[in-house]
């Protein structure tokens, strides 16, 4: 919406608040500056697009390809230079959001990746499996519910066929609703909830934790809701604070066996998750004006925490987790 | 040579200590184009999450006047600041405001309506305090005309918030 560079600011000034002020959906005409080279600095706060957003929903579990702006998950800026060349790795939730950010930048590090999303994701996920491709990597797609252990299972199974082995699992997906009172929280809610965020990572890792040989490594998506949660993500916040925790405690108990194990914490991401009912109307058209940087931040920016968390140059990471909280949050 | 140099430096006005040269203006006058942009910031980011939230007349009524008056404010703030050719004011939610605006981005329905009139109180209280303490001793004349301008707007502002927060039984 408004640019805050040196240089320009001085020829904007008042124009910038009042267009904020006037306009309904200022944040539609933006579009993410990814096309840029790597290398070089550039403002944070003028990165990428500002709220005021534009009010919009989504059914559950959304699309980002249907969000307004678009999500950047570095599919024209992600450079890669062979940081995880011959990897193999299976990441749930990777058809959008962090977990597409992270099968993009390993894709383009020299990985194979196998990517696990509902099958309502479709649309998302061919993309992501394109992208992939273009690289000349292997891209195995997964659709399937993990709330079911036996899916859970077969999921590993068929991502441990497809990429002929598996030494990096991302346990990326989850589900988060807003829900202001916990007199409106279902049993039913409750349940989703849990076996998407904590059940199914359990499953997963002890189904792939056979094949994985020493130097593989385990990351789980956290949030800054394991340390400060919203009062309405009661059901989504105590289940990032488990992840945070079981990253914690895996990484002990798997240490002995050369595997790493790592949490990645976000702050306000902009993903599909927050414009199908992961937040409210509300606190969408003003995401991230509570970041000390002034917006969300966007996905492609924890593509290189997952790569790091990833890579053998990371080899004495464990047990830790990576934030990138916009100044909001303390991993 | 050296003397020269140095000497030269100072009569084109340029400062020695380099954090002095990136920040024209006093102490006070910075904090104040903070406070005032960080206020007009808060108003309106809290306007579009009430219009995007609220389905109530009256909050949606003094949202929009909010985007109208902030809108204004802000303007006018950010013109001074180039005629007194300080840094512009921040566009940005202050620290001490951005937990106010992450509990109401939580908030619905009726609940919703009482923390934004709450809120609203709170905030126009202190910004009425740091644009009448400016009006009356800022150094600046083009921002003190700005202040006190901005004065009145807000009072209005803070009655109505006041009165209906009250009405929707705040303390």
């Amino acid at each position: 919406m408004s640019t805050r560079d040196t240089t320009r600011r001085q020829v904007m000034t008042g124009a910038t608040l009042g267009a904020a002020a006037a306009m309904a959906a200022p944040a539609a005409a933006q579009e993410p500056g990814a096309a840029q080279a790597r290398g070089g600095k550039q403002n944070p706060r003028d990165k990428y697009p500002k709220p005021p957003f534009k009010s919009q929903s989504q059914p559950w579990s959304g699309l980002a390809g249907r969000m307004e702006p678009r999500p950047d998950h570095g599919e024209t800026s992600y450079v890669g230079s062979g940081r995880l060349r011959g990897r193999k790795a299976l990441i749930t939730g990777g058809d959008s959001g962090m977990g597409r950010a992270a099968a993009i930048a390993f894709a383009r590090e020299g990985a194979d990746v196998a990517i696990n999303y509902l099958p309502e994701e479709e649309p998302d996920a061919r993309e992501v499996i394109d992208l992939i491709r273009r690289e000349g990597r292997k891209a195995a797609a997964i659709p399937g519910d993990i709330r079911s252990e036996a899916f859970c299972r077969q999921l590993v199974e068929r991502a441990v066929g497809a990429l002929g082995g598996l030494d990096i699992l991302v346990s990326n997906a989850a589900r988060q609703q807003s829900i202001p009172s916990i007199l409106d929280v279902t049993t039913e809610e409750f349940d989703r909830v849990m076996k998407t965020n904590i059940y199914a990572p359990f499953w997963i890792i002890k189904a792939a934790l056979p094949h994985l040989e020493p130097g593989s490594a385990i990351i789980g998506t956290t949030s800054e809701q394991a340390y400060n949660p919203d009062p309405d993500l009661y059901v989504y916040a105590q289940t990032k604070a488990a992840t945070m925790n079981y990253v914690k405690s895996l990484a002990k108990q798997l240490g002995p066996k050369g595997i790493r194990v790592n949490g990645v914490a976000p702050g306000p991401i902009w993903t599909p998750l927050q414009v199908s009912g992961g937040a409210s109307q509300g606190k969408l058209v003003t995401f991230g004006a509570t970041s000390a940087l002034g917006r969300p931040g966007q996905p492609a920016e924890l593509a290189g925490i997952f790569v790091r968390l990833a890579e053998d140059d990371g080899s004495y990471t464990t047990g830790n987790i990576y934030g990138a909280g916009g100044g909001q949050g303390q991993p | 040579m050296k003397a020269a140099r140095a000497a030269s430096a100072l009569i084109a006005g340029v400062a020695l200590t380099p954090l002095a040269a990136q920040e024209p203006g006093s102490r006070q006058t910075r904090e104040f184009v903070q406070a005032a942009g960080e206020s007009d910031t808060f108003e309106i980011m809290e306007a579009h999450t009430a219009l995007a939230e609220s389905t109530d007349p009256q909050v949606r009524a003094f949202a929009q006047q909010m985007l109208r008056d902030h809108g204004q404010t802000s303007r006018a703030l950010a013109d001074a600041t180039a005629r007194a050719g300080l840094k512009p004011p921040p566009m940005a939610v202050g620290a001490s405001q951005a937990p106010l605006l992450a509990a109401l981005q939580s908030l619905r329905g009726r609940d919703f309506d009482r923390g934004y009139w709450r809120q609203q109180a709170l905030a126009h209280r202190a910004a009425l305090t740091v644009e009448q303490r400016y009006a009356a001793e800022g150094d600046t004349p083009a921002l003190r005309q700005v202040a006190g301008a901005a004065v009145p707007i807000i009072q209005a502002h803070l009655a109505m918030a006041e009165r209906m927060s009250a009405s929707l039984g705040n303390s």
